[in-house]
């Protein structure tokens, strides 16, 4: 069922008498987890870099922002469901019809970053086809259907409410 | 040299704080001050943060609510943001180690994510004195814990549970400090399972990583090598938090202006605090995290009595 190494009833040390490189061997990352890591990495910069660079036009005063970054202090002390009704903020994914807008194109790179444990998920569950491991099959499926679901905007709770 | 940095850190700290503290009351403070305090400030509780060994998240709401003139909601908010930029940062390094194990992290993180759908929208429900409240309780009450907790290196376990046994949980790292190889696995799964639904919950409620927890129950209940705990712990983050993140995004509670500074902030302290950890003394910086943890628990709480100091 796994690719990794065997598992012992009890954790324990082992000395091995052979070279620093064949130990490592025994402890071999499985193909799956190193995939996985990747796409955690490259995915997670590429959203980082988003972020900064959309941060940047937004305070530069690019792409006219609905809430100017001088004007946010008159805001940012009220709950999130005050905020809404003050500043007209859209819910959900609402606030993708405004990325023309600089407050609203920031949230590309933060929605990104919400989006790489998925696109690593993806990658997990189709290696797990292929070993035909069923209860990990099941359980990345499972998780993949709870971050879409929380990721679809169905529990919104409305402003005021 | 250490000694002086980190007088000149939390002196730095100190001072900013003070700013930050002075300019809520006055009106005619520039805003970009706010976002630039933040900057520093997270940068600060990144360094200290990395030599203590805890998430970024658990010492950021308490601090930036007790200081900075944003609602909790939008804290909160960068909150998860912040320990999910520095669980996507430090994972892959951890997995490709095998220093963490993917067979470990799935079926805890299947409840911890969907739990703490649950908790973020308890916490977006709440109104902000019964959070604050909440929170103090909830960082004084972590403090304490590190207090008392002991972590075991490489904790003897009884003969790993009949799921534990069934989902083939284990593995094996090389150890460089002693250059053995740690063969390893896990017990007690099932009622690991049910902590970490709590987890989920308290991180999605409150916006915090939940490492502070999730270190302790891998290690102490279910028997994992404490790096194992710690590796495991850190790509955990990296889905619990995507789910309240989410919660917390699609209600509108991310603000760029208070996230962006604080991820970038967060993330280039810890850098910084690896690489002073050669030369620093965790005992010391520990002891200044738990001041710190009950200083801002204490402050939420009695901002929650509505208690002025």
């Amino acid at each position: 069922m796994s690719s990794q190494a065997s598992v012992r009833s009890i954790n324990s040390e082992s000395v091995t008498s052979q070279q620093q490189a064949n130990v490592q061997s025994n402890v071999e990352v499985s193909p799956e987890q190193d995939r996985y890591a990747s796409i955690l990495l490259i995915c997670s910069w590429a959203g980082i870099i988003v972020m900064v660079a959309t941060f940047l036009l937004y305070m530069g005063g690019f792409f006219n922002p609905t809430v100017k970054p001088s004007e946010i202090p008159l805001y940012w002390g009220l709950s999130v469901h005050k905020y809404a009704l003050a500043t007209h903020a859209p819910s959900g994914w609402n606030w993708l019809s405004m990325i023309n807008h600089a407050d609203y194109l920031n949230l590309i790179g933060l929605a990104f970053l919400g989006s790489v444990s998925v696109l690593g998920y993806i990658s997990l569950f189709i290696n797990y086809m292929r070993k035909k491991d069923l209860p990990y099959i099941t359980m990345v499926g499972l998780e993949i259907v709870v971050i879409v679901l929380a990721a679809s905007g169905i529990f919104n709770i409305p402003a005021g409410g | 040299m250490i000694g002086n940095f980190l007088t000149q850190a939390s002196s730095l700290f100190t001072t900013t704080n003070v700013a930050v503290a002075q300019a809520v009351g006055t009106p005619g403070v520039p805003w970009w001050v706010w976002p630039l305090g933040l900057l520093i400030t997270t940068f600060l509780i990144g360094i200290v943060a990395a030599l203590a060994g805890v998430g970024g998240s658990v010492l950021y709401v308490p601090i930036v609510s007790s200081f900075f003139p944003f609602h909790l909601d939008f804290i909160r908010g960068s909150g998860l943001f912040v320990a999910l930029a520095c669980s996507l940062s430090a994972a892959p390094k951890l997995l490709k180690s095998n220093y963490a194990s993917l067979r470990l992290v799935i079926p805890l993180a299947l409840l911890a994510s969907a739990s703490s759908i649950g908790g973020a929208l308890i916490g977006l429900t709440l109104p902000q004195n019964i959070l604050k409240i909440l929170l103090g309780a909830l960082i004084t009450s972590i403090a304490i814990l590190f207090v008392f907790s002991k972590n075991s290196e490489i904790p003897k376990i009884d003969r790993p549970d009949a799921l534990a046994r069934y989902l083939n949980i284990g593995g094996a790292y090389f150890e460089a400090s002693t250059g053995r190889d740690i063969t390893w696995t896990v017990w007690r799964l099932p009622l690991a399972l049910v902590f970490f639904c709590g987890i989920g919950v308290i991180a999605g409620m409150f916006g915090i990583g939940a490492g502070w927890a999730n270190v302790p129950v891998l290690n102490l209940l279910m028997g994992a090598p404490l790096k194992i705990a710690v590796g495991t712990s850190m790509s955990l983050l990296a889905i619990t938090d995507t789910s309240a993140a989410w919660i917390y995004l699609n209600q509108g509670a991310v603000l760029a202006i208070v996230t962006v500074p604080s991820v970038l902030g967060i993330m280039a302290g810890s850098r910084i605090g690896v690489r002073l950890l050669k030369t620093a003394k965790p005992k010391s910086i520990r002891y200044i995290v738990i001041l710190m943890l009950l200083l801002a628990g204490v402050k939420s709480l009695l901002d929650g009595m509505g208690v002025k100091l």
